[in-house]
C-alpha cells in the first residue's frame, strides 16, 4: 500500500515525523511535489472562493495524489497540549478531512490522523494509526523514531539550514529515479518561479523578521519566494523556525490567552524578535481571509511592539502579482534601512 | 454600575430586564446603523469578521452613553468569537475609554457573585431574592420575545394587508421591553397571542417552508442580515431559523435542549466530526433535519471570512446534494449590498416555487 502525503498545511510542521513513522511501520509513502502552478490552479478550482490560500493549495495536492496512491493521510489536528495549556487548531485544521471529502470525489481511502490531546496523548493516537496500517507492528519504536527525526529536522532549521532540508526522503519517485534523495530535493524547490542565486549579504546587515505560518512562507509558490526576495535585497531574514526553543514567552497577559497552537508559536517568535532590537523591521505575512492572523496581528501590534519597530502587513492570495509584491518589499526594506541608518550609523 | 453587553437581535430586552432586577443600570446602545458599523470598522482589524465590527461599534456607542462595565461571554476555542472579550477591551482602552470588563466564564463566577452581593448591600437573603426574581424576569421576557418572533414569522406570509404582522411584532416587543413586573409579563403573553390572531389572513395560501442555518450573529441580528426573516415573509415564505435568541441563551448558557440536539448530531457525524464554532455542526444537523421534515429549501448565512462558516460551506453543499434539498449560501459583511441580497432571495424563492409546482 502506498500512502500519499499532501505537501501542504501541517506537512510543513510535521512531515519528518510522518515520513519516518510510516516508513518504520512499514508502509510506502508518496509525497506530492512542492506546489506548482498547476497544483495551485487545480486547488483554486475545487475550493470555495472565500477560503485561505494554503487550504486551496492543499486541495490541489490531494487532487494530484488521488490517482497516484492507495490511501491519503489527512491529519485532523484538533488540540495539542503545549506548556500545560490546551491549544486548538483553526477550524480549517479541525475539519480538513470533512472538507476534502465534500469537495473531491472519487477519493482513495482517507486515513485520518486524529490528534486530540484532550482525549488521548499524541503517542496513543500514533499507536492507533500504526495498528490500523500494520496490525503486526507495535508502533512504539516508530513513534519514538519519528519524534527524534522531527526534533532533528527542527534543530536543523533553527541552526539556519534551508527549509529544503525538511523534505529529506520526500522526493517523489517520478522526479528522482536514483536514491540520492537529499540532492534532488534541492532541485525541486527551485520550481518554475526559481529565484536568482542569492548574493552574499553585505555586512553589517539589515535584519528583517517574518511572522508567517510555515505552510505559507516556505511554500515558495504561495509566498512567491518572499524570503529569497528579501535576501536578494540584502536583508538577513529571521523566521519563526529560527527562534530558539528556549526563547521565553512574552509576558503580556493577552498573548497568553491566544489558544491556537501555530499562532502561539508565532506570538512567541514575534515577542522574541521584537525584544532587545533583534530585528530592524518585522513583516507580518498572512493569506487573505486567514482568520487567526486577523487576531494575532492585532495582538502583536498592540501588545508586543513596545519599541516601535517598523512593521508591515502583507496579504497573499492566488491573485498576488510578483511585481507588486517586489515593489512593496523594496519599499519596506528602503524604509527599514533608512531607519536603521539613523539608529546604527554603520548599517 | 452602568453595564453594557454585545448587542445582538432582541437580546437587549432580556438582559435589560434582568439587569434592572439585579440593581444594575443597563446601557443599551441605539439599534445598530451605518454609524455603528463605520466606527466599528474603523477600529477593528481589517480581516476580522463582521460580528466583531458590529459589536465593537456598539460598545463604543454604549461607552459614550456612559457605560462603565462591559460584559462579554468568554471561552477559548477554535473560533474567533472567544477572543472578542479579550481583543475589544484592548482596542477600547487604546481609544482612551475607562471601563471595567467582566468576561463570563467558569473562572469569573466568584467575581460576579461578589459584585451582585455588593449591589444588594452585602445582604445575602436580599441578594438571593433579587437573583431569583431576575432569573424569572429574564426567562419570561426571553420566552415571550421568542413567542412573538415565532408568531410574526408564521403570520407574515399569510397576512392580507402587507406589513400588519411586522407592526404587531414591533408593538409587542416594545411592550415586553417596557414591562418589568412578573404579573405584567404573564398577562402580556395572552394579549400578544390575541393581537396576532386579529391579523386578517389568507389561510389557503400555499407557503414555502425555508430553514435558515448559519452563524448566530448573522441569524439573530436583523441589521446584518437585512431583516431576512421579514423579507422572506413578505416574499410568501415561512422562514424557520434553527436558532433564536431565546434558544441561543438557553443553549449556550445552560445547555438546554442538548439531548435533542445530540440525537440530530448523530446523522451529521457522517459529514462533520467536530464542532469548530460558528454553529457549523448545527448547520449540518439542522439542514439534514429540514430535508427529513420536507422543507423546500435551506438558506445558509455566515459572515464573510468566518472560519467555520467558510469551511462548512462545501459540506452543506454535499448534504444538499445527498438529501436533494436546495441550498443558498450567502456571506455577509459591511459591503454586502441590500439590493443584491434582495435579488438573490427573490431568485431563490422563485426557483423553489417552480420546483414545487412540478
Amino acid at each position: 500500500m502506498v500512502i500519499g502525503i499532501p505537501r501542504g498545511l501541517h506537512a510543513y510542521s510535521h512531515y519528518p515525523m510522518w515520513q519516518r513513522f510510516l516508513s518504520v511501520v512499514g508502509v510506502e509513502t508518496l509525497a506530492s511535489p512542492l506546489t506548482t502552478r498547476d497544483i495551485l490552479a487545480a486547488g483554486v478550482k475545487l475550493a470555495p472562493s472565500e477560503i485561505c490560500l494554503p487550504v486551496k493549495a492543499y486541495l490541489g495536492h490531494v487532487e494530484w495524489l488521488r490517482s497516484r496512491c492507495d490511501a491519503i493521510l489527512i491529519p485532523r489536528v484538533v488540540c495539542l497540549k503545549q506548556d500545560g495549556r490546551t491549544r486548538f487548531g483553526c477550524p480549517k485544521a479541525l475539519a480538513l478531512p470533512d472538507l476534502v471529502r465534500a469537495l473531491i470525489s472519487p477519493l482513495p481511502r482517507i486515513i485520518e490522523l486524529n490528534l486530540d490531546e484532550r482525549l488521548e496523548t499524541a503517542g496513543k493516537s500514533y499507536l492507533g494509526l500504526a495498528r490500523l496500517l500494520n496490525p503486526d507492528h507495535k508502533g512504539k519504536s516508530a513513534f519514538e523514531q519519528g519524534i527524534l527525526e522531527q526534533a532533528e529536522a527542527d534543530q536543523r532549521l533553527r541552526s539556519g539550514a534551508a527549509f529544503a532540508t525538511f523534505w529529506q526522503g520526500a522526493d517523489p519517485p517520478h522526479e528522482s529515479a536514483g536514491p540520492a534523495a537529499t540532492g534532488t530535493s534541492q532541485k525541486t524547490i527551485s520550481g518554475p518561479r526559481s529565484p536568482a542565486p542569492v548574493p552574499r549579504p553585505l555586512t553589517p546587515v539589515l535584519r528583517i523578521g517574518i511572522i508567517a505560518h510555515s505552510y505559507l512562507l516556505f511554500d515558495s509558490a504561495l509566498s512567491i519566494n518572499l524570503k529569497e526576495k528579501l535576501e536578494n535585497l540584502g536583508a538577513q531574514v529571521l523566521t519563526p523556525v529560527t527562534v530558539p526553543e528556549t526563547a521565553a514567552f512574552p509576558a503580556s497577559a493577552r498573548t497568553r490567552e491566544i489558544c491556537w497552537y501555530y499562532e502561539q508559536e508565532l506570538l512567541r517568535s514575534a515577542g522574541y524578535l521584537l525584544a532587545d532590537g533583534r530585528v530592524d523591521g518585522l513583516l507580518l505575512v498572512s493569506s487573505f481571509s486567514c482568520g487567526t492572523s486577523a487576531v494575532i496581528n492585532e495582538v502583536i501590534d498592540r501588545e508586543l511592539n513596545h519599541a516601535g519597530t517598523p512593521m508591515s502587513t502583507l496579504l497573499l492570495d492566488e491573485h498576488t502579482a510578483e511585481a507588486g509584491l517586489s515593489t512593496r518589499l523594496e519599499a519596506f526594506v528602503d524604509l527599514v534601512r533608512h531607519r536603521a541608518r539613523h539608529k546604527r550609523p554603520n548599517a | 454600575m452602568r453595564a453594557t453587553f454585545p448587542y445582538m437581535g432582541n437580546i437587549h430586552i432580556t438582559f435589560g430586564g434582568m439587569f434592572r432586577a439585579l440593581g444594575i443600570e443597563p446601557i443599551v446602545p441605539p439599534a445598530p446603523n451605518r454609524e455603528t458599523i463605520t466606527r466599528g470598522v474603523l477600529h477593528s482589524p481589517e480581516q476580522m469578521c463582521i460580528p466583531f465590527k458590529y459589536t465593537l461599534g456598539n460598545m463604543i456607542r454604549a461607552l459614550e452613553m456612559g457605560a462603565d462595565t462591559l460584559i462579554y461571554s468568554g471561552g477559548t476555542w477554535s473560533c474567533r468569537f472567544g477572543y472578542y472579550g479579550r481583543l475589544q477591551p484592548d482596542i477600547l482602552n487604546d481609544m482612551g475609554f475607562k471601563f471595567r470588563t467582566i468576561v463570563l466564564s467558569l473562572n469569573s463566577w466568584t467575581e460576579i457573585f461578589r459584585e451582585i452581593l455588593r449591589l444588594s448591600n452585602g445582604n445575602l437573603p436580599r441578594m438571593a431574592g433579587r437573583v431569583a426574581r431576575a432569573a424569572r424576569i429574564a426567562w419570561l421576557k426571553s420566552s415571550t420575545v421568542d413567542q412573538v418572533e415565532l408568531l410574526s414569522r408564521r403570520h407574515r406570509p399569510l397576512e392580507q394587508e402587507p406589513g400588519a404582522a411586522s407592526r404587531a411584532y414591533r408593538a409587542a416587543l416594545q411592550q415586553i421591553d417596557e414591562t418589568d413586573s412578573i404579573r405584567g409579563l404573564v398577562a402580556l403573553r395572552r394579549k400578544i397571542d390575541e393581537s396576532f390572531r386579529a391579523i386578517p389572513s389568507k389561510p389557503d395560501r400555499k407557503v414555502l417552508r425555508l430553514r435558515i442555518v448559519g452563524e448566530s450573529f448573522c441569524l439573530l441580528e436583523p441589521v446584518v442580515n437585512f431583516n431576512v426573516l421579514e423579507r422572506l415573509g413578505n416574499l410568501g415564505a415561512w422562514a424557520d431559523p434553527f436558532l433564536t435568541t431565546h434558544h441561543w441563551l438557553g443553549f449556550h448558557g445552560f445547555r438546554i435542549g442538548e439531548a435533542a440536539r445530540q440525537r440530530l448530531m448523530k446523522k451529521a457525524r457522517r459529514y462533520w466530526r467536530y464542532n469548530t464554532g460558528g454553529e457549523d455542526e448545527n448547520a449540518v444537523a439542522y439542514t439534514i433535519q429540514a430535508a427529513d421534515l420536507g422543507y423546500d429549501g435551506v438558506l445558509h448565512l455566515h459572515p464573510f471570512g468566518c472560519m467555520p462558516g467558510t469551511v462548512v460551506g462545501p459540506t452543506l453543499q454535499q448534504v444538499s446534494r445527498d438529501y436533494g434539498i436546495p441550498m443558498l449560501d450567502i456571506s455577509l459583511d459591511e459591503h454586502t449590498s441590500e439590493s443584491g441580497f434582495q435579488t438573490r432571495l427573490e431568485a431563490f424563492v422563485s426557483v423553489l416555487e417552480k420546483k414545487r409546482k412540478r
